[in-house]
């Protein structure tokens, strides 16, 4: 392709020699690539400023003179260039380049720009259009599945689910694991992140390797999720751009409950139960639940309906509108402006979301200075009931016909235990407004050509206010023993945040010599972060349905709250590149970085300020050697290499250093009040744990890039955890932050990049198959915990006998429990006088929640305008606890307690000891008993009991995303004034398939909190959904 | 170069000012412990160290006294390792945690630094030593002299139970000494002491009775063991006999404004607001105990026990209990309806708590005068003992002090074993509100072997577990000092005294 291009320049050349007089005249032609016009493309007039932009059909006019050169130039796209002859219209087909865009500049740590070639550890880039193809709102969740090394498991679903992100492992035990999220330059968070319009994204960056991060000191150092937004520069015509999306959500998938035995108890039918533990069902007609308002009962047969309790969820929708106005060049001045608005209703009615989110940037240079100004405002309110209702929900045998009960209220429940879901739906509310706004102002002063100043200002700023209250029941029957109460309530809380954050940094560029660049950023980073909270809360509402503090009876339960930090660090960022004297030629490039951060947090400790050292390495083979310039087969290479140190504060809290009492458990009791000693306490000798992170890279690109291959090797180790560690009960304390211990996480990437078929292939058929196929691993185990000590207790459900551990040589989180006591030959040993099998009295290692590997794979097609793309993912090799396979054992609900019958058992591969220490397989011992009762009590007492009954296998094969789309040709557009208009079909979350053992019972990313103590699945989240829409976007 | 000169002075001020940009990390959010005096915490401690006291405590001893049956009408699942003597390293752990958390502030009264606390240091000595009583009684060898060091220690070693149990009376007496010889400078004690309002004449009491307690747990050793019978002998030769006359009530003013202002007993019970027909609307956890089918027999046996209708709500005139380990509901053996705990313990969430009982007081006093350790008349300390049981449940007397006189095992005169009818009345008078010390006492002198055991409870004795075994959090967080231990130790092995 290379030679033909010459020869074509030289062509070109040649014509334009014939010509000696020069004239100045305007230019006009088209810019296209194999797939069609090129909007956006730069068209410069080499070695002046004189430039333009194509529009949307790929047209630009420019004003030159025969001789000039024209260059053009588009993201992705090799450079081409053409002279100016005696024609005046010059059509360019650029070429994809062919060296993976390793000329492409990308944005990293602190805004600092480098080509692919100069980095020393691993980034990726996701573009803006992956990011949007399945119109997901959540910008956080599209990123699943896209990026090798990147984890994202929503942990929990609604209308504002949360995720939890982690980059390459766990590096922690207690402190913060999940990536840093940089918008715009600038520190920000990942809620901040989902309740961004995605349309707003100009790209996303993910720096995996720790150098890449290095920069950010302690706040990188779990990776960083650098986003970019549109700043509308592009072109310089004004554009106008409009997407809407429409979405169904729907719950995917229910637990599997047993369906032979209906509501009862002891196998007999009784109609206020929450139990399946009624007679087989005979199909027929009979009451159900308690009596209803006007004393009749809901009558339905006695037999079971198929997903019953999938009537209790609507079809929800998401709707997104949005419009941006953008236009302007860095020159002249440019702006954007948009304005989003997304609308959610919840699989749960009346579980909402309603955001707005309005952006404005726009920037211009002034000679010598540049300036840029963004502005986001995001305003939000989110209504929700509590999740916990599908707690209650789950309690219900599947011959209730449970949509039948919407209106029955609590009094008139399917049964006296449990909560009717429908009535907390209804009277269990939760109103949370929020608005933030984030200014940012970029200040960038050029003094002279080697040296320019940077100055990055940012405020931001949330305010919340939260309501919540619950209509109180009094259940005057409690009927067979049950209690439906319901204590009414009232809570509201206000909360603000406020952050600055000041970047001041003087960039140098140098030749050192005719061979030898040189690149420095030396800076200053302040930060200043502080919230305030104020809550206020009571019991027992005097008039139901009033909702204001003064309607509560009792002493109001109240709370406030200020915390501040301060951060103040110096960085330096130093980069020695080595080539032929020619801009990009550099083969040898030498990354050095270096921060000190001071924490306020750490005032009252020995030390609060730490030094962070990095330095990384890379080489272009294909650069280097004149053998391997220009080779076909092997047309890129790189290798590269780096060692960091970063510190890891993110668990020692404002204040934590601070010896504290707290106010007492129900104090004060009238005029008295009381303190107690603060529990949970930090050492005061608390330094960072530094996490010390090895990588090796290798970027290789074949047969001029159809066939791509980056992998990446690293290892952190992590010394002087910071780890809250639970002390002996008997030193008073509960708990203990302090450096003990030791981990090592390790891991590799693989991500082969193929593209069978191109544009170009098949005589220019113009068909784009673009495929990733990426596999991860990585592991994190504890070497050490302390001396006295081999194991740390994230979460210790003692009541259940399962809690979530590190454990000295074993991987990180680990799951431990209450398991089967077995023989030598692995058989459950049974105790031959109760026919129970005997349990673990301590708890054994039941899994671990993290995968052994994630295989991403994506892939796009593309032909005349129509694009199709799937994202996948496979993750496996963990385990989870199930709360939900727990919560149905008991109450007679479980699949497997129904599978053969009620009664007792020969538990399978079993066996009873004999004589002391002698085990025989086990043929006559009956589990369970000879009755249904001890059937019952089998899965009420034993069963339930050991937890290794509800480990499941976590693995997971999910489809992500499919999304079809079809932009019209431009031609079609020719005249309705519309630049491009594109229609889209998309499906998240279509196909999940699952293990046998795992019986829907939850989604295995689920976790009860987003924090470490991954692996417990709890019944107080919804089920995962799936969603189908359709997008519309338009421009002119 | 002009301009650079402006951006020079910018940075120097950034770096000058450092210092004070980060001072900014004092919580305002809670006091410093420099700023707590412990007449701020003393009704912290008090309170706090009772709810487990009548929670989980009382909860294990109703359960093991059997007592308590389970309502497996309305319920499963419960009391399942209870029931079935399921010892493990989980089995009421949270007794162990809560217990050794919530006295540490009693520790850290008696080491303020400043003098003036004296009597505030004598009721922190007295309390601390009434809580590792039961540390003791409950696992045998425990951390003492070096638990409550916070992160001084977080790994305090195992002391021998019987060294402890002599420490605790050499630190009742130093708090008997503290109160008699305050200073005059000393602050007083005021509403701040949630148990008896800075009465420190009955502090001395307390004090007293809880060494009567703390001494004559050692009686049934030291009937077999010398040297644990002229510790005794000297002891109680130096034993001030003024004990207490009432019980001893905490009540920092509970109420049923909140469900953490609520009587931790009547929190588990009872919600915050009455049915609309004015009675309580119960909890899960009422609706869930159930009078158990042996404590039953024992009120309704002739002569019926008048504080029966008041421990259990009566059915048909009677006590209706459950037998422990039946979980056959419904349809099966188990009676459609069991007694529910009754009026004399359910009162109001605004109910004093008891955190000794007056009853026990004489009972104790009964035995140390039947072993001739002190003087007095049994027969008289026994019927005490009675009367104070009858007052504190609001049962009406009758003749049931004569009745039961002439009952071998229950009353005093016809008893073949003494010991044995004062423990039969502990245990009836501790039922419902302190179970775990009439399960220690029982434990102590072995009556515990004459309770039946729940149905189809597996256990290598044949009998209940003589102690707790050593919990989780231990083994994870202290796993150099805990001493080994299997679950047949817990049913073999008991604390130092037996």
């Amino acid at each position: 392709m290379r030679s033909k291009f010459k020869w074509i320049f030289t062509l070109i050349i040649a014509f334009s020699m014939q010509f000696s007089f020069a004239q100045e005249k305007t230019v006009t032609g088209v810019v296209s690539d194999a797939l069609g016009p090129l909007g956006g493309a730069n068209v410069v007039v080499e070695g002046t400023t004189n430039g333009t932009t194509t529009d949307f059909d790929g047209n630009y006019s420019i004003k030159t003179k025969q001789g000039d050169v024209l260059v053009f130039t588009y993201t992705g796209m090799k450079k081409a260039t053409a002279a100016v002859g005696a024609t005046n219209k010059i059509n360019i087909v650029m070429q994809e380049d062919i060296l993976t865009g390793s000329e492409v500049v990308v944005v990293g740590a602190l805004g600092i720009k480098k080509r692919i070639d100069q980095q020393t550890s691993t980034t990726q880039l996701v573009k803006a259009e992956e990011l949007t193809q399945a119109a997901n709102p959540n910008v956080v969740q599209s990123l699943a599945g896209k990026v090798s090394g990147l984890q994202i498991n929503t942990t929990n679903n609604g209308v504002n689910a949360t995720t939890r992100i982690v980059l390459r492992g766990n590096r922690s035990i207690s402190s913060n694991n999940q990536a840093l999220v940089v918008i715009d330059n600038v520190i920000s968070s990942a809620s901040i992140l989902q309740s961004l319009s995605p349309e707003l994204i100009e790209s996303t960056n993910v720096l995996k390797g720790a150098q890449g991060a290095a920069l950010y000191g302690s706040a990188g150092v779990n990776g960083v999720i650098i986003v970019t937004t549109k700043s509308g520069s592009k072109s310089g015509k004004l554009k106008v751009t409009l997407n809407s999306a429409i979405d169904f959500e729907q719950v995917s998938f229910l637990p599997q409950r047993q369906m032979r035995y209906g509501q009862g108890w002891n196998g007999t039918h009784i109609s206020y139960e929450n139990g399946g533990w009624g007679a087989e069902m005979d199909g027929v007609v009979r009451p159900v639940g308690l009596a209803q308002a006007d004393g009749t009962y809901i009558m339905a047969p006695y037999s079971a309906i198929e997903d019953n309790i999938k009537e209790f969820f609507e079809t929800g929708t998401v709707m997104q509108n949005g419009v941006s106005v953008s236009g302007g060049t860095v020159k002249d001045g440019y702006f954007s402006l948009s304005a989003n608005r997304q609308a959610t209703e919840f699989v749960v009615k009346n579980d909402g979301l309603n955001r707005s989110s309005f952006g404005f940037r726009a920037g211009k240079q002034f000679g010598k200075w540049k300036l840029d100004g963004n502005v986001n405002y995001i305003s939000q309110k989110a209504e929700t009931t509590s999740s916990n209702l599908f707690t209650d929900l789950l309690q219900t045998a599947t011959n209730i016909p449970v949509e039948r009960f919407e209106n029955s209220g609590q009094a008139g429940h399917w049964t006296s235990y449990y909560n009717n879901p429908y009535w907390l739906r209804d009277n269990v509310r939760n109103v949370n407004r929020s608005d933030y706004f984030n200014g940012i102002a970029t200040l960038n002063y050029e003094f002279n050509k080697h040296i320019n100043f940077n100055y990055v200002s940012n405020i931001q700023t949330t305010s919340t206010n939260g309501v919540s209250y619950t209509n109180g029941y009094v259940d005057n029957d409690q009927v067979g023993g049950g209690n439906l109460t319901v204590v009414s309530s009232f809570d509201t809380s206000n909360s603000t945040a406020r952050s600055f954050y000041h970047d001041f940094m003087v960039n140098f560029d140098y030749k050192l010599s005719n061979k030898v660049t040189f690149k420095a950023n030396i800076g200053n980073n302040l930060r200043d972060n502080m919230s305030t909270f104020t809550s206020v809360g009571g019991d027992n509402l005097t008039v139901p349905g009033f909702y204001n503090i003064s309607n509560i009876t009792g002493d109001p339960r109240r709370s406030n709250s200020y915390v501040r930090t301060r951060s103040f660090s110096f960085f330096g960022n130093f980069d020695f590149g080595l080539g032929n004297g020619e801009e990009g030629s550099e083969y040898l490039n030498l990354n050095i970085t270096a921060r000190n951060d001071w924490y306020s947090v750490f005032q009252g400790a020995q030390t609060n300020n730490f030094f962070y050292p990095s330095v990384g390495l890379s080489f272009v083979p294909t650069k280097a050697f004149d053998g391997l310039k220009n080779n076909s087969n092997i047309n890129y290479m790189k290798l590269y290499g780096n060692v960091t140190r970063v510190g890891n504060v993110g668990s020692v809290g404002a204040y934590s250093l601070n010896n504290v009492y707290v106010s007492a458990s129900g104090y004060p009791f009238g005029s008295l009040n009381s303190f107690s000693p603060d529990g949970s306490v930090t050492n005061p000798g608390i330094t960072p744990e530094f996490v010390t992170t090895t990588e090796f890279g290798a970027n290789f690109a074949f047969l001029q890039n159809r066939i791509t291959l980056d992998a990446a090797i690293f290892q952190s180790k992590t010394t002087d955890l910071i780890t809250n560690q639970s002390t002996s009960a008997g030193s008073g304390i509960s708990t203990q932050l302090v450096n003990i211990g030791q981990m090592t996480t390790s891991g590799y990437e693989v991500e082969l990049g193929f593209t069978p078929v191109r544009p170009s292939d098949f005589g220019g058929l113009g068909i784009k198959w673009e495929n990733r196929l990426a596999y991860s691993h990585s592991k994190s185990v504890v070497d050490k915990v302390s001396d006295s000590q081999t194991e740390i207790a994230l979460q210790n459900f003692t009541g259940t006998g399962v809690g979530i551990f590190a454990t000295e040589g074993e991987e990180f989180p680990l799951i431990k429990g209450i398991a089967y006591q077995r023989d030598d030959e692995g058989r459950v040993i049974i105790d031959p006088s109760t026919g129970n099998p005997v349990r673990t009295t301590d708890y054994k290692i039941l899994g671990k929640a993290t995968p052994d590997y994630i295989i991403n794979y994506n892939t796009a097609v593309e032909f005349k305008g129509l694009r199709l793309a799937a994202v996948m993912d496979y993750r496996t090799g963990h385990q989870f606890w199930s709360g939900t396979k727990d919560w149905l054992s008991w109450s007679g609900h479980l699949y497997e307690s129904a599978e053969n019958g009620r009664n007792g058992f020969i538990f399978p591969n079993s066996s009873i000891e004999t004589s002391p220490g002698v085990y025989t397989e086990n043929t006559s011992v009956v589990t369970g008993g000879n009755t249904y009762t001890s059937y019952l009590n089998y899965f009420s007492n034993e069963y339930r009991a050991v937890v290794e009954n509800f480990v499941l296998d976590a693995t997971a094969f999910k489809v992500r995303e499919l999304s079809l789309s079809y932009s019209l040709p431009s031609k079609v557009l020719d005249n309705s004034g519309l630049s491009s208009l594109r229609f889209g079909v998309n499906a998240r979350n279509p196909f999940i398939v699952l293990p046998k053992e795992n019986r829907g019972y939850n989604d295995p990313e689920q976790s009860r909190t987003s924090g470490n103590d991954q692996g417990l699945a709890v019944t107080g989240q919804y089920p995962a959904t799936r969603t189908f829409g359709f997008s519309l976007n338009a421009s002119f | 170069m002009k301009k650079l000169k402006l951006i020079l002075p910018l940075i120097a001020f950034t770096l000058f000012s450092c210092d004070n940009y980060l001072d900014v990390n004092t919580s305002p959010n809670n006091p410093q412990a420099s700023q707590i005096t412990p007449n701020l915490t003393l009704a912290a401690a008090q309170s706090g160290s009772y709810s487990p006291l009548v929670r989980r405590m009382n909860e294990l001893g109703n359960v093991f006294m059997n007592n308590w049956g389970a309502n497996v009408n309305s319920f499963t699942g419960g009391y399942a390792e209870e029931f079935g003597i399921t010892m493990s390293n989980n089995f009421y752990e949270d007794i162990w945690n809560s217990v050794y958390r919530s006295t540490y502030e009693y520790s850290n009264i008696i080491n303020h630094p400043s003098a003036d606390y004296d009597n505030h240091k004598a009721i922190a000595k007295i309390m601390k030593s009434f809580y590792f009583q039961y540390l003791v009684d409950l696992y045998g060898d425990v951390p003492y002299f070096e638990a409550h060091l916070g992160t001084a220690n977080t790994n305090p070693a195992y002391d021998d139970d019987q060294v402890i149990y002599r420490d605790l009376i050499v630190q009742l007496d130093a708090a008997i000494a503290m109160i008699n010889n305050a200073p005059a400078n000393t602050i007083a004690v005021g509403a701040e002491d949630v148990m008896l309002g800075g009465n420190m004449n009955k502090w001395k009491k307390f004090a007293n009775t809880l060494k009567l307690r703390i001494l004559l747990r050692e009686a049934t050793k030291a009937e077999t063991d010398a040297t644990s019978a002229t510790y005794l002998a000297t002891q109680f030769a130096a034993l001030d006999q003024d004990f207490i006359t009432e019980d001893l009530i905490i009540n920092p003013g509970y109420s049923d404004a909140s469900n953490v202002q609520q009587n931790p007993w009547m929190n588990l019970m009872v919600e915050l607001k009455l049915t609309t027909s004015g009675g309580f609307s119960y909890r899960s956890g009422y609706n869930f105990r159930r009078a158990s089918d042996y404590i039953a027999g024992r009120l309704n046996a002739s002569p019926t026990d008048p504080r029966r209708g008041r421990l259990f709500k009566l059915l048909g005139g009677t006590v209706v209990g459950v037998k422990q380990g039946d979980f056959s509901g419904g349809t099966g053996t188990a009676p459609g309806a069991m007694s529910e705990l009754g009026p004399g313990v359910i009162v109001s969430s605004a109910q004093d708590g008891y955190v000794m009982l007056a009853a026990e007081s004489y009972l104790l006093q009964a035995e140390a005068a039947e072993r001739g350790f002190i003087s007095g008349s049994p027969q008289a300390l026994f019927n005490a003992g009675i009367t104070a049981s009858f007052a504190h449940l609001g049962a009406s007397l009758g003749t049931y002090v004569s009745d039961v006189n002439t009952e071998n095992g229950k009353g005093y005169a016809a008893s073949t074993d003494k010991i044995q009818a004062i423990m039969y009345q502990k245990s009836i008078a501790l039922c419902n509100t302190n179970g775990l010390e009439a399960w220690i006492e029982y434990t102590r002198t072995g009556y515990i072997n004459n309770i039946p055991m729940p149905l189809g409870s597996s256990s290598p004795t044949g009998q209940k577990p003589l102690r707790l075994m050593y919990p989780t959090s231990e083994l994870a967080s202290n796993s150099a000092n805990v001493p080994a231990q299997t679950v047949n130790d817990a049913f073999t092995t008991a604390p130092f005294w037996k």
